[in-house]
């Protein structure tokens, strides 16, 4: 390795370096924008939906009085109106995991994350990831449970496949 | 390789960028009302200022009553309540423990119990059938779910075989014990800790009272974090509430008080989420949140 090697290694050392430092300085700098547009188009989201928002937050309040029976159809018609918005299913597994269906619950998860990954991300108001770890758990330790009643249960793989599947973005999120 | 790892540290850093750190902003905290507003805040207000004061960021103290607790938690950072509580917020709302309360004589854990007269001749739980009894607040763990776990337990069922009630308004694990001495009901379900504490103010007579049932040890109050909230900075936080010693003070309302002593605590302990698992398993058999069954 003669001197023009060494300067090359050398160069390409202090390349990476400050490529790094570049990006995760610039990565700080642009949370408080991007928190400005998001805030900004929920705002706009907010007015053009405002039946939405008190369905859910009715929704929320009838499923803390541990009104259930009114809860669960007004989320069923939060998810008929709004299928691509992610709080509806969020608010579905809310209901689902109070009536003890913790399985159904996360398939309810897994839509509203799938829609909106910010369900995931704790730099986001959103984030719900330590609620729905706790489910997760429920509802693996139920499929176990149902799996050695019934080994031989198709559907049973499927649901556990789904349950890993949001246990590994649990894993990948930030928060 | 090296790009993977290259790859990776990049996305680590962006998980910790600075927006995802600690905020400067006025933080809340929720406790749970456990007699009256007025005496709730009168017992934290304190302890709020010295954690402020401790972690140099603003802390505003919250009084929530007991029913309002969960429609209110996702507007909390961290919370101050009774075990059952916890148990459904760590459920329904992603909160997680950070610290247990220790006071009384037993630490960091809580027991209830059933209580009767001595004069009244009620001796066991069996002889509770057809007799008149009063409980604390429904979401108690010590005062409501344990003694209903033990009446179960033992067959008897409140809603067929007692006639039973719970006292309306404030302070209501006084009402029940005081409603036992005057002889309004037969037993009570009272919190050993508050037993203790009007046996030892002179308030009552211990030798009175007979204590025909005691439940399970379970945690007492305890303090949790919100989902929300830097990891980091709910680490700083349960390490400035470990680290509070008896002698610690602070300036509220132009008056320098003892933190530990104004909040009626002896201290605060670290604790596990599994450590709560015993109250799980008796919110199961009772049929209470977050494991009601309709």
């Amino acid at each position: 390795m003669d001197w023009l090697d060494r300067l090359s290694l050398w160069a390409i050392v202090i390349l990476i370096i400050s490529s790094f430092a570049v990006i995760v300085g610039h990565v700080g700098e642009a949370r408080p924008d991007r928190y400005m547009r998001q805030s900004a188009a929920a705002t706009d989201y907010v007015v053009a939906n405002g039946e939405r928002d008190s369905m859910l937050k009715l929704a929320r309040q009838l499923m803390e009085g541990v009104n259930l029976d009114k809860a669960e159809p007004l989320a069923r018609e939060l998810l008929q109106k709004y299928p691509y918005d992610g709080q509806s299913h969020m608010v579905m597994g809310d209901v689902l995991m109070r009536k003890q269906e913790p399985v159904k619950a996360v398939s309810e998860y897994r839509e509203a994350i799938d829609i909106n990954p910010d369900f995931l991300d704790k730099k986001t108001p959103l984030f719900q990831g330590k609620k729905i770890k706790t489910a997760v758990a429920e509802a693996l330790a139920e499929i176990d449970r149902k799996i050695s009643l019934a080994p031989d249960d198709g559907s049973l793989k499927r649901e556990r496949k789904m349950i890993y599947y949001l246990q590994r973005r649990i894993a990948g999120s930030c928060g | 390789m090296k790009r993977a790892v290259i790859f990776f540290l990049v996305l680590l850093a962006s998980c910790n960028a600075p927006s995802a750190k600690e905020e400067k902003r006025t933080y809340k905290i929720g406790y749970m009302i456990c007699n009256s507003e007025q005496e709730t805040l009168h017992r934290f207000k304190p302890l709020t200022a010295y954690l402020s004061k401790k972690l140099d960021v603003p802390f505003e103290a919250s009084a929530i009553d007991t029913v309002d607790f969960t429609r209110q938690v996702d507007t909390l950072d961290f919370t101050h309540t009774n075990s059952l509580l916890y148990v459904i917020m760590n459920r329904n709302h992603g909160v997680e423990i950070l610290a247990a309360e220790k006071a009384g004589s037993n630490g960091a854990r809580a027991k209830g119990l059933i209580i009767t007269l001595k004069k009244s001749g009620i001796r066991g739980v069996s002889n509770l059938k057809g007799k008149s009894m009063v409980f604390g607040p429904m979401l108690g763990p010590t005062s409501y779910m344990s003694q209903l776990d033990i009446l179960l337990r033992n067959g008897i069922d409140p809603e067929k075989d007692l006639t039973y009630s719970i006292p309306p308004g404030s302070y209501k694990h006084e009402k029940v014990i005081y409603g036992v001495l005057f002889g309004k009901y037969d037993a009570g379900a009272a919190p050993l800790m508050d037993f203790e504490r009007m046996v030892s103010d002179g308030r009552i007579d211990r030798n009175e009272f007979e204590v025909v049932a005691e439940g399970e040890l379970i945690p007492y109050c305890n303090v949790a974090v919100t989902q929300k909230v830097d990891d980091g900075f709910a680490k700083r936080f349960k390490q400035a509430l470990l680290d509070i010693k008896k002698d610690d003070t602070v300036e509220v309302d132009g008056e320098v008080v003892k933190v530990l002593e104004r909040a009626m605590v002896d201290g605060y302990t670290d604790v596990q989420d599994k450590d709560f698992d015993a109250v799980r398993e008796m919110a199961k058999r009772t049929n209470m949140p977050p494991y009601q069954r309709f």
